[in-house]
């Protein structure tokens, strides 16, 4: 008990004095267990370091890197605006429309990108400006893009669900990424109502109705290589062409041919730079996941998570109220820290508990995901939604009017799907994963 | 800064003229949760109108340092040789056998050479409420805080790599699939933490001027 007070406590000390998280889970664990195997040489340390290396020595793993760097490259590849151009050409103008093609267009990317950072950058980089010239307010356009962008880590690929199934070992990639695809769709026209709706009532975008409508057959064509990418992406994995990871380096193959030969906006030259962007920002979200295997480790060794279900069964609290206050434990705390941190840091408590409690793996993958979606546009930490309002060049507090009603759509949708599971586990059932 | 990793640089005129994000002119590289994955994502797309704070804050055309070149490397070598396989498992019905091995040991480098380079740079995810204090002493402290305890987690393992390679020397270990000595894969990577643990150290020193 002791021991994980030290644990819980030198963790949650760092993490608010602003040490990195890595760090600051690297640091509690090593205090941790050298508390405990005091007598041992090194302390005991030495399974640490061989863990930190063993956690991300896993093939499934290079998927995460892999599609990292498929977002930085579509980010550039201009099929954003493409895709842009052919929503408006389908749904055309009017007030609430645009908001409508933001998070149309998100959930298409989504189906390429595993990330939703890079989701937001490439959406917003079209959508705001297009948006404000419309008439939208910038806070309201940022709103949208955040949260539209958060379905891209549901919509299959996604990098959340590779941590994840890195962590559960019977949650398998493919059950995952099938399993998300409904509740991401379902989440997108969740935020559609309110996007739609308070367009309406507040009379935003009238300015939109006198623009022109794009035609839509020339825009289909230029839009077409943009729109086959989830098909080829998410179809070849169903047809046993290729596994998750392969399907990631072949997205990077056909995004880079795309912006470099198709749509001309990426040159040879800045292919260094994008690499190096996306190594870098792939290596810091597997550094936290190295460094967590640490603190996962004394999790272990004081084996903390069973007194924990011990405690909550005495409390006689049902599975489902269980549940409950799991998901609002995690809403809570994804408004201050990002998803991928939230997975390392609680997983090792929160499977044991999902084995206690008999939950299905991928469900709850995919409940967890949906959790950490709506921390990513949650302020006042809130990695999509910042991408969003640097582009919209506006603070996020001015955004909390309208956020909070996509917070609120997105949240009905979690729940819908905690109540009804079979929204997540028909899609991997019917495709036998 | 060094001069010798200017010889590294390339002189990169990165502008997304699609996605219209540089005429917003945005993105001053502020320190922060958005710096470490998605400033990086567009700093690239923004302008010249950003203000030099310092070396070290400056995404758009840093120098190529070694973490930076390994860790591009590997990644693109990751990509390259899971292309192969997948193109030749379809050509020919042949698969090189020791890709995966291969790719998940760059996989390791670069996760280690990018978290050098995103220590010196500050770059690694943490909770900004006080660390963006508005308080200079309170945020120079804590700064401080974060870079020490940096070095030291970095050098902790980086030690403890060096113990586990000794060991692997000593009984001889071997990666099955590959058949090479296991230490020839750990040292590398406990090199890489060590020079993560002195790239904390010479950034935060570097920055330790800059409110």
């Amino acid at each position: 008990m002791m021991a994980g007070l030290v644990l819980f406590g030198l963790f949650i000390l760092c993490m608010a004095l602003g040490v990195p998280v890595a760090v600051a889970l690297a640091t509690a664990g090593m205090a941790t267990l050298m508390l405990t195997n005091a007598g041992q040489p090194w302390f005991g340390l030495l399974p640490a370091a061989q863990n930190a290396v063993a956690s991300i020595s896993s093939y499934p793993l290079m998927a995460l890197p892999m599609f990292v760097l498929v977002g930085a490259i579509f980010d550039r590849s201009g099929i954003a605006r493409r895709l842009v151009d052919f929503a408006i050409a389908c749904v055309g103008r009017g007030p609430g429309m645009l908001p409508l093609v933001a998070i149309a267009v998100a959930m298409v990317l989504g189906g390429i990108s595993g990330s939703a950072v890079a989701n937001a950058a490439a959406v917003g980089g079209v959508m705001i400006a297009a948006m404000s010239r419309a008439g939208y307010p910038p806070p309201f356009s940022a709103s949208i893009v955040g949260a539209a962008a958060a379905t891209d880590i549901l919509i299959p690929p996604s990098i959340a669900f590779v941590v994840y199934s890195v962590s559960v070992p019977n949650a398998s990639v493919p059950a995952l990424f099938a399993a998300g695809m409904i509740p991401g769709l379902l989440a997108g026209l969740a935020l559609i109502i309110p996007a739609v709706l308070i367009s309406r009532i507040k009379g935003f975008g009238l300015e939109e109705s006198s623009m022109p409508r794009p035609p839509f057959w020339p825009s289909l064509r230029e839009a077409i290589w943009g729109l086959v990418a989830p098909v080829v992406i998410l179809g070849g994995m169903r047809m046993g062409w290729f596994t998750p990871t392969e399907a990631a380096v072949v997205a990077v193959f056909y995004g880079l041919f795309v912006g470099m030969f198709i749509h001309r906006t990426m040159t040879f030259r800045q292919l260094p730079e994008i690499f190096r962007e996306a190594a870098l920002s792939s290596a810091v979200i597997m550094t936290v996941m190295s460094l967590a295997s640490i603190f996962a480790l004394s999790v272990n060794t004081i084996g903390l998570a069973d007194p924990l279900i011990e405690g909550i069964k005495n409390f006689g609290l049902s599975s489902f109220e269980t549940l409950c206050i799991v998901m609002l434990l995690l809403l809570l705390v994804g408004m201050i820290l990002d998803g991928v941190s939230i997975f390392l840091v609680f997983l090792p408590l929160l499977v044991p508990m999902m084995k206690a409690f008999g939950w299905d793996p991928v469900w709850f993958g995919v409940l967890l995901t949906m959790a950490i979606a709506i921390g990513g546009f949650t302020p006042p930490m809130a990695v999509n939604l910042l991408v969003a309002c640097r582009m919209a060049g506006i603070s996020m507090e001015s955004t909390i009017p309208w956020v909070g009603w996509l917070v609120l759509a997105f949240s009905v949708a979690t729940f819908s799907v905690m109540v009804v599971p079979e929204l997540a586990l028909w899609l991997p059932r019917i495709l036998k994963y | 800064m060094d001069r010798t990793s200017q010889n590294f640089s390339f002189d990169l005129e990165l502008q997304d003229s699609n996605t219209g994000a540089n005429a917003l002119g945005l993105m001053k590289a502020k320190a922060g949760y958005l710096r470490k994955d998605a400033t990086q994502v567009f700093l690239i797309m923004s302008n010249e109108s950003e203000p030099k704070h310092t070396e070290v804050d400056q995404v758009k055309s840093r120098p190529w340092r070694l973490e930076d070149v390994l860790a591009t490397v590997a990644i693109a070598l990751m990509c390259l040789i899971t292309f192969a396989n997948v193109v030749l498992r379809y050509v020919s019905d042949v698969s090189i056998g020791w890709s995966e091995e291969v790719s998940v040991f760059l996989m390791l480098l670069l996760v280690f050479a990018g978290a050098a380079a995103a220590a010196f740079h500050d770059q690694h995810i943490r909770v900004e409420f006080l660390y963006d204090s508005k308080n200079t002493q309170i945020r120079r402290r804590l700064r401080m805080l974060s870079v020490w305890l940096t070095t030291l987690v970095l050098t902790a393992v980086a030690l403890l790599l060096i113990k586990t390679a000794i060991g692997e020397y000593a009984y001889q270990e071997k990666v099955s699939s590959l058949d090479v000595p296991r230490w020839w894969l750990t040292l590398p990577l406990a090199l890489l933490c060590g020079l993560g643990a002195w790239r904390a150290a010479w950034g935060g020193w570097l920055r330790r001027g800059i409110d």
